[in-house]
């Protein structure tokens, strides 16, 4: 989009150019503009939402960050705080619940991402998954199912109400973090963060070439196409960063994130055959 | 799950943006259809290795490692002989390809891979465009659109639309632009120019039950006035025939330039159909017709046998 914009801006300077110089047409030239003060002022203007955007961008990436944590406590205190016979992860009851909690967090990936995430339950019982189906908020259901097997394993007495409060504690900190993540996807920037920039930037990059043509003649498409260039990428980054959970280029990188928390959580199960990790494709981690 | 049979699809990606947005609608795909699906990427001999073309397809849409069946092939040649090649050992129902992102300025000589695989492979083809709302990639189709003109065709979309709709439980809206005739014209205009002509030609090729079907016609320029319908009737997917879908020469066909506009994503099916069958019912279908100013209240309702 930026590309494009960019090239009809570089043919709008080139006919100005053209016109001024071969046509004669000196009513373009309008040197008095204050571009210099308008320019100054623009650029705080996109400072301003760039860092909003940004701020919106590490806040969830933030909370992804608390996501990785409490997925790999929540594993370890299913593996080390619930009473077994023989080996923690053979335990049916608690395999249940960390493959619970490493499809929770794809599922809440999805859940952001507007994605299905049905195809990626095929690991846990059709009887859930069928439950799940019915459900509008599928990450938040899981966490009440988590909750269930984690009150049945304390009214069989393999937890005391100690350790149970515990455990409890973690699914509520899952809780708080969806939360936060929903809260960042249900609010977007406000509508003028969005829509002032971009008219501003065009209605300077349109004015830029008409306030130089005079003393750059022919060079004008250069300079004017260099500067439009710098306002617009500013515009745009801006406007990458503002829905960090959008399925694009620029978002919080989920798709590594949710992959490196199941090989944590099946590697802890003692599982050998792992998925491989999610690298960068040309710079960009998805 | 809504077809009797497997689906295999081919995901053509080369990492564009467009490919990663996509990926929302090939997981709804797969929970539809149980979808076998192969992601194929072609690789440049000169400038990329085997190794970083393969690290970087198998970190592209990781999740579909998890689904029922997923193959990722990395291929040397160019992406439309690579899908030949894998067709000869493998049936594929469907080829998903994304448009690619591109600069400001038009490729003359360019031959676009969707048109390509359309007209030397005669595959379906499912593609967005620019204008592609995310919104419309994730849930579910409510909302099926079937765009009818008036040139020959194998109708094989306006069965695919129908099957689509009832599979879904989904309103079929069926959409026709009919070119504007005034006294100054020095030619008829061919092709459907009325409604019931619209609705005979959708009639004798929709033999099975769709749940509603609406029938949109309009007069003007045809990409305006579709793109106009297709937002009015919020259409989540929409069929064209693969006959009128895409050109591989300098100039682009009406459709082209409506994929590339249109808010959802596109399925051009070609001749052979797409493989979902129409479920055969009760013969007597309500199709309501609604007129270019009513796109939402007023509309006159015929009923066919």
């Amino acid at each position: 989009m930026a590309s494009r914009r960019l090239g009809w801006l570089l043919l709008f300077d080139i006919s100005i150019a053209v016109a001024y110089v071969f046509l004669d047409a000196e009513w373009l030239s309008l040197p008095h503009l204050p571009l210099a003060m308008m320019g100054g002022a623009l650029s705080i203007f996109l400072v301003f939402r760039n860092n909003s955007a940004y701020d919106r961008w590490w806040e969830a990436r933030t909370l992804w960050g608390a996501m990785v944590n409490t997925a790999r406590t929540f594993s370890r205190q299913c593996l080390t705080l619930v009473d077994v016979k023989g080996e923690a992860a053979q335990d049916p009851e608690i395999r249940e619940l960390v493959e619970l909690q490493y499809a929770y967090v794809h599922a809440l990936r999805c859940h952001l991402r507007r994605q299905n995430p049905f195809p990626e339950l095929t690991q846990l019982e059709p009887g859930i998954v069928e439950r799940l189906r019915d459900e509008r908020n599928v990450p938040i259901a899981m966490i009440l199912i988590m909750g269930e097997l984690v009150r049945d394993l304390y009214a069989k007495g393999r937890l005391d109400s100690f350790r149970f409060t515990q455990i409890d504690r973690t699914l509520s900190a899952l809780c708080d973090i969806q939360g936060g993540c929903e809260r960042i996807k249900g609010t977007p920037l406000p509508r003028q963060y969005e829509y002032l920039p971009r008219v501003l930037v065009s209605v300077y990059c349109v004015l830029l070439p008409l306030g130089q043509v005079a003393g750059m003649r022919l060079l004008t498409p250069l300079a004017s196409t260099l500067v439009a260039f710098i306002f617009i990428a500013l515009e745009a980054i801006g406007r990458d960063l503002e829905d960090p959970f959008e399925l694009s280029a620029h978002d919080t990188p989920l798709g590594s994130l949710s992959r490196m928390i199941e090989i944590n959580l099946r590697q802890n199960l003692g599982e050998r055959d792992l998925p491989t990790e999610v690298r960068p494709i040309d710079g960009f981690v998805y | 799950m809504l077809n009797h049979k497997s689906y295999e699809v081919v995901f053509l990606t080369d990492f564009s943006d467009a490919c990663f947005r996509a990926t929302r609608a090939v997981a709804q795909l797969v929970d539809e259809l149980d979808l076998g699906l192969t992601l194929l990427y072609a690789r440049n001999k000169e400038t990329e290795s085997r190794q970083a073309a393969e690290d970087k397809l198998r970190s592209f849409f990781p999740e579909a490692d998890r689904y029922r069946a997923c193959r990722r092939i990395v291929a040397d040649t160019d992406v439309v002989s690579a899908v030949a090649e894998l067709r000869e050992h493998r049936r594929f129902d469907l080829a998903i390809a994304p448009v690619p992102d591109r600069f400001a300025l038009p490729r003359v000589f360019h031959k676009s891979i969707r048109g390509r695989l359309l007209k030397e492979l005669g595959m379906n083809v499912w593609t967005i465009g620019r204008g592609v709302k995310v919104a419309k990639l994730g849930p579910a189709a409510k909302s099926v659109a079937c765009v009818i003109d008036g040139g020959a065709g194998h109708d094989k979309h306006i069965e695919a639309a129908v099957a689509y709709a009832q599979r879904r439980n989904a309103t079929l809206h069926v959409l026709h632009v009919m070119p504007e005739v005034d006294e100054g014209a020095l030619f008829m205009p061919s092709g459907l120019l009325s409604e019931a002509a619209v609705a005979e030609r959708f009639e004798r090729v929709a033999v099975g039950e769709a749940p509603r079907v609406e029938l949109h016609v309009s007069t003007g320029g045809r990409v305006g006035e579709l793109w106009r319908l297709i937002n009015a009737c919020d259409v989540d997917v929409m069929f064209v025939d693969e006959r009128r879908a895409m050109s591989g020469g300098s100039f682009s066909s009406y459709v082209s330039k409506l994929v590339d506009m249109a808010s959802c994503p596109t399925v051009c099916v070609g001749k052979d159909g797409l493989g979902l069958e129409m479920e055969v019912g009760k013969k007597t279908r309500a199709l309501k017709v609604v007129a270019k100013e009513a796109s939402v209240a007023a509309s006159t309702e015929f009923s066919f046998a």
